[in-house]
């Protein structure tokens, strides 16, 4: 029994060592890559590799060649066990400011192993408070707005795509 | 037995110390198969060449006269190059085209291929943005004069096409207020992503501009400024660059033809 919890006990050490030395940026740019198949750049990010985690700064995000957001921080952690990312200070191209507010001040995605097929989603901005889940298994996106006061008056034709709830909550439900 | 537990001590040291060297092999292969640098995103808006419209009809009327010109190319009846304009080149080095004009009629553009003369200046290369002409022996460079180019905006000549007139506020409403486009307009995408076939009008609001502007309700609009219209992005990349442009075509399917409307942005 000393010895399985000697080999685990060595193993976390690894693990740890491995988050430790692995080359963020590199992986950075390989989820550019990635990315980038699906015709999502991100560019001009200023970056900065902690220990365990990945600091951007200064991110433009576009879509099919098109200027979609710009992002003042993200800070990656990837710790396999869990992991997220959060984001400060996007705003949104002018575009869509005649469906939702331009700023949105936060950010957080959130995976766990705890829940394996469900990735976590919150948003606070301008437009309100926003939880998402995305299942993984059944490519399901759920979003549940609480609207802001702003996003109530002058967003209206935007809420309406959304299906209202009895506590005032907005759901939007798709398959992607 | 102090000796012994050193002797542990030790080993234990040893084990942690191999799996951070270990650790640190797997970082420097990992370093080896991941990308060394950022991708090189160019974005697209950036690379779009701006959309120009131009008048073939002058320019085969002027390429007759250019051969006139051409016979008298040794005679001293000719232009400084301070006079000419060029509105636009197409190809590199010694092979393509280029339109130019006089300065004091740059409406009346001139198509010009490399080797041909015009005002007694002859075509002798093409460049990013200038042309090389040549002069009893001197090199002229005539750099490209994007202002005077969209300037050169005037009336095609096609049998399937119409052309209207949009003030320059009007559109600038617009994008000020692409609520106001919704209102007046409805379009609907038609086929999917695999085989898209373009936007159907389904509405047009009466009395709003759209509906004086030739567009029917059930016209589908495949093309703006010769961009296939095969996605929402390709409509907002035109509407992006909505209030920088100097016209507008759009080519619609309208039952069994298809028809070019033009709009010239005063």
């Amino acid at each position: 029994m000393v010895r399985v919890y000697k080999f685990f006990a060595y193993f976390i050490f690894f693990i740890i060592m491995l988050y430790a030395f692995f080359p963020k940026a590199n992986l950075y740019y390989q989820a550019q890559t990635y990315l980038a198949n699906y015709k999502i750049k991100i560019t001009n990010a200023t970056l900065h590799e902690n220990i365990f985690s990945l600091n951007l700064q200064h991110v433009t995000v576009a879509y099919e060649g098109i200027k979609t957001a710009k992002i003042a921080k993200m800070h990656i952690v990837l710790l396999g066990i869990s992991n997220s990312i959060d984001v400060n200070g996007i705003i949104l191209s002018g575009i869509v400011k005649n469906f939702l507010p331009q700023r949105i001040d936060k950010a957080s995605l959130h995976y766990s192993i705890l829940h394996p097929l469900e990735i976590k989603a919150e948003l606070k901005g301008d437009f309100g408070n926003a939880k998402c889940f995305y299942e993984i298994g059944k490519d399901k996106l759920i979003m549940q707005l609480y609207p802001s006061a702003i996003m109530k008056t002058h967003y209206k034709s935007s809420l309406r795509e959304l299906k209202k709830l009895k506590n005032g909550v907005y759901r939007y439900e798709t398959t992607l | 037995m102090k000796q012994h537990s050193n002797t542990k001590y030790i080993q234990i040291s040893l084990t942690l110390l191999y799996l951070v060297l270990f650790a640190k092999v797997v970082s420097v292969i990992a370093l080896w198969f991941l990308p060394s640098h950022s991708v090189d995103a160019r974005l697209q808006n950036s690379l779009n060449m701006p959309y120009m419209l131009v008048n073939f009809h002058n320019m085969l009327e002027n390429t007759k006269k250019i051969s006139q010109t051409a016979q008298y190319q040794g005679s001293d009846n000719t232009v400084d190059i301070n006079t000419l304009i060029l509105t636009a080149l197409y190809g590199q080095g010694s092979y393509g085209y280029v339109i130019v004009a006089l300065k004091k009629h740059p409406r009346k553009t001139t198509l010009l291929s490399v080797g041909e003369s015009y005002q007694g200046y002859k075509l002798k290369a093409i460049f990013l943005n200038y042309a090389l002409f040549s002069k009893m022996n001197r090199n002229y460079k005539l750099r490209l004069n994007p202002s005077s180019a969209s300037q050169d905006l005037v009336h095609p000549v096609m049998s399937q096409s119409t052309e209207h007139i949009i003030q320059r506020t009007q559109i600038n409403s617009y994008v000020h207020n692409p609520s106001d486009i919704w209102r007046d307009i409805s379009i609907q995408q038609v086929g999917t992503n695999g085989s898209f076939k373009g936007f159907r009008v389904t509405r047009i609001r009466r009395g709003t501009p759209f509906a004086l502007l030739g567009l029917r309700v059930g016209d589908l609009i495949v093309k703006a400024n010769n961009i296939a219209l095969k996605s929402y992005n390709d409509v907002l990349k035109i509407y992006q660059n909505l209030n920088k442009l100097n016209a507008l075509t759009l080519v619609v399917k309208r039952g069994n033809t298809e028809k070019d409307i033009v709009y010239e942005i005063d």
